[in-house]
């Protein structure tokens, strides 16, 4: 709507738009100088405005059925049935490949089983895992004689072997203090709202 | 040739015990396994760094009251390091199912009890099977990352524990 068309009855969905107050305030004038002139758009417009009344001040009703579940369930099974569909094409696929290129492939799988060695190429990847444990295992191993071999002061007189049970329970009374501590950290400050004691 | 096709048959054997004991955890253990996955699924990087650090400390710790036990002479130290080692399996187990029943809801929303978890299981383990990626990557992750949700949720269960008995204590 604008200035410069002359002015013509507005359509419904121009009405219903001016009656929800939402159209721009320069056709807001434009409608309310039509309607002043025009008994026929304002008896339309009062008719539509009793009508939207009505609607607002009738009762809520509600369902005697809940159809929620029951269309939920239908889309679930139309979507089962387009999967099941698709399974059932792939399959055919599959069995028709099978039938006219299985044996040539059979074949082949069976000349080229024959030049590997499963069994050993099996055996060599758990050497290789079991290698790099080996590894880890004696690094920590070193780490360990750095820490017994630092001279505890005061102690040095003590037995080889009290020796070793000290600094192993410090490194232990350690590390439990450094968990304790990291814990605190981690877990501290989180939100733990949810507990089924709670 | 029979070498390998025993290997792979215990392979199978393993991977089904595997997806057994998932979703018999899950039954016998819903409401543990069920918050631990929340706390996993909403604090990931959380739960990580948690599961990451207490692993590797409990098993340092585990190791370490072994080592004083051999050391001193004295089998108590030994039982010690043997309860925080199998403390750490069972967590990582109930943090592994946790991880399990996220990964289903996520893969398979449309399927609903043990097949949901064993449908999610199998992708879970067959994944962390991938060469390297799976062994030193993926698996790794998903167990600490399940470990911390449960130990989130042991640490929220002492909290509420210590809150009611504070209100019974004021009240």
């Amino acid at each position: 709507m604008s200035e410069s068309r002359p002015a013509q009855h507005p359509d419904l969905l121009t009405l219903d738009v001016y009656l929800d107050r939402e159209l721009p305030p320069e056709d807001v004038l434009e409608i309310e100088a039509h309607l002043a002139g025009c008994r026929s758009c304002r008896e339309s417009i009062e008719a539509r405005r009793a009508f939207f009344e009505l609607i607002r001040e009738s009762e809520q009703v509600s369902l005697s059925k809940d159809l929620s579940a029951d269309v939920l369930g239908a889309l679930q099974r139309t979507r089962m049935r387009l999967l099941t569909g698709v399974l059932g094409i792939e399959l055919i696929l599959a069995a028709v490949l099978l039938l006219l290129f299985g044996p040539r492939v059979l074949a082949r799988l069976t000349v080229i089983s024959t030049q590997i060695d499963i069994s050993r190429s099996l055996l060599w990847l758990v050497d290789r895992v079991a290698s790099l444990g080996d590894q880890i295992g004696a690094g920590l191993a070193a780490i360990g004689q750095t820490f017994l071999s630092v001279p505890l002061p005061g102690l040095s007189g003590l037995p080889t072997a009290q020796l070793t049970w000290l600094h192993l329970s410090g490194i232990l009374a350690g590390t439990i203090v450094v968990w304790l501590i990291l814990n605190r950290v981690l877990i501290g400050n989180s939100e733990l709202e949810r507990s089924r004691f709670s | 040739m029979d070498q390998g096709f025993i290997i792979f048959l215990l392979g199978v054997v393993i991977f089904i015990c595997l997806i057994a004991l998932f979703i018999v955890a899950h039954a016998l253990f819903k409401g543990w396994v069920e918050e631990a996955k929340l706390h996993a699924r909403d604090a990931a990087g959380r739960s990580l760094a948690i599961g990451f650090v207490n692993a590797l400390l409990l098993t340092a710790l585990s190791l370490g009251f072994w080592a004083l036990g051999e050391n001193s002479g004295a089998p108590v130290f030994a039982v010690v390091g043997l309860i925080l080692m199998v403390a750490l399996i069972i967590g990582m187990v109930f943090g592994l199912t946790a991880m399990v029943i996220l990964v289903s809801e996520r893969v398979l929303p449309e399927g609903r009890g043990w097949r949901q978890l064993a449908g999610g299981g199998s992708l879970l383990v067959l994944a962390s099977l991938t060469p390297y990626i799976g062994w030193f990557g993926l698996f790794p992750y998903v167990i600490f990352r399940g470990l911390g949700g449960v130990i989130m949720t042991l640490a929220g269960a002492w909290r509420a524990r210590r809150a009611a008995r504070g209100k019974a204590g004021d009240g």
